[in-house]
């Protein structure tokens, strides 16, 4: 990443190399529209040239970092197109079934079904939710029908399952 | 670990921090080993949960375009030496870590303390009996002795503490003045010899800042300066301007 940061141009193709399918796959997954997720793959690794001097190893991940930039921008993507992701308040909440049949209904690999399998319906929809639909924690909870603390604990749990139960790919 | 912390931590690796939060949140990770391996924890969560995802490959046209806009935009902050001589040498307060290269085979490695507002005092070393062989360990020692420097009243009000073994060091500084809203300081790593420039990070005020040297092919590390500049906007420059603020 320090390497992108003084100019290295081959060192971002190597970073995008290593993580376009995943990083794109978000994308996907967050905005839905395959040719709005190469615009936004596109935007975050030109962001990423700009800004890798302000990367700090140590208080994250190259790939976590990366992440962060995409889903900033997915989110923005998905307020300036549904605007009502910014006011969920203002709209109609969904009930928490609709919510699990659109969010928790994903191709998920047998380890990640295993991990999350440990976590009941409501868990894994709070962290599908805030993984991937830009909604806010609070956001989440309105639309859960929960506390705001017991989303958060549902969250935080859903990420150490995961992390207990997976390899890390990241590094 | 207790549970404010553990939720700053998840809600750190997810970007629900805002920017306030970001930055002391941030500033803590520094010294704080537990604090770290939990983001370290929801880092792996999160990346696992991402590298399941049914992977999907994007057009070869993406990286076409990301060339040809990157090919456009500079990327790593480069000056050249007109640039550096217009701030003034005597003006930029080099660190000189001269000398330490060789360090890097010994056994017990050496850190370098350099004052930044002392000018032209030079680089005192540290020799340290390394405990452990991982990079944490090493990371561990280095703001061991950066903390410590920061405590000691005796120690210069802002200074550097450089690790050449593992090319990561702390920054410390004290009494910055305020500056405007649309004004920031950044933290710049210069080599003097290739007179390339790399943003090393923003200041908020007072604190200490941890920075990584990721060294250019041929560098060595007695071609390294640190310098702070004052910087107008909110963004990070991607070029250090002229009102250089410390290590001058």
């Amino acid at each position: 990443m320090v390497r992108i940061g003084g100019g290295d141009r081959e060192a971002l193709r190597r970073l995008f190399n290593q993580y376009r399918l995943p990083l794109f796959a978000l994308a996907v997954r967050m905005v839905g529209d395959h040719g709005a997720a190469e615009e936004l793959l596109q935007d975050c690794f030109v962001r990423i040239w700009r800004s890798a001097g302000t990367y700090d190893a140590h208080q994250s991940q190259p790939f976590t970092w990366t992440v962060t930039i995409l889903r900033r921008m997915c989110i923005d993507h998905l307020r300036r197109r549904r605007p009502e992701i910014a006011d969920v308040d203002a709209a109609e909440s969904p009930t928490e079934d609709s919510v699990r049949a659109t969010v928790v209904r994903h191709e998920m690999s047998e380890q990640v079904s295993r991990a999350l399998g440990h976590l009941s319906e409501g868990p894994r929809a709070a962290l599908e939710l805030s993984l991937f639909s830009g909604l806010t924690h609070e956001e989440i909870a309105n639309r859960l029908r929960l506390p705001l603390g017991t989303a958060k604990a549902w969250i935080r749990r859903g990420l150490v399952a995961l992390r207990g139960e997976l390899q890390d790919f990241s590094r | 670990m207790n549970i404010p912390d553990d939720e700053l931590a998840c809600d750190y690796v997810l970007d629900r921090l805002d920017p306030r939060e970001r930055t002391e949140f941030e500033a803590r990770l520094v010294a704080d080993d537990a604090l770290r391996q939990r983001v370290r924890d929801y880092e792996d969560g999160l990346a696992a949960r991402i590298f399941e995802l049914p992977p999907r490959s994007p057009s070869r046209q993406v990286w076409a375009r990301i060339a040809e806009k990157t090919a456009a935009a500079p990327g790593g902050a480069k000056v050249g030496w007109g640039n550096v001589f217009k701030w003034g040498i005597a003006a930029m307060i080099a660190i000189s870590l001269a000398s330490i290269a060789a360090e890097r085979w010994i056994d017990r490695p050496t850190l370098v303390v350099v004052a930044l507002d002392q000018g032209g005092a030079g680089p005192n070393r540290v020799s340290i009996a390394r405990v452990g062989s991982g990079p944490n360990d090493a990371f561990a020692q280095l703001a061991a002795v950066a903390a410590s420097h920061w405590e000691d009243a005796k120690s210069p009000r802002s200074f550097v503490v450089y690790d050449p073994t593992t090319s990561q060091g702390f920054i410390a500084v004290r009494d910055l003045p305020r500056v405007a809203a649309d004004t920031h300081y950044q933290v710049w790593i210069l080599n003097r010899r290739t007179a390339i420039s790399r943003p090393a990070g923003d200041l908020n005020g007072s604190g200490l800042y941890s920075f990584a040297v990721d060294p250019l092919p041929g560098e060595g590390a007695d071609d390294l300066r640190v310098i702070v500049t004052r910087e107008k906007g909110s963004a990070l420059a991607r070029e250090p301007g002229t009102d250089v603020v410390l290590g001058g």
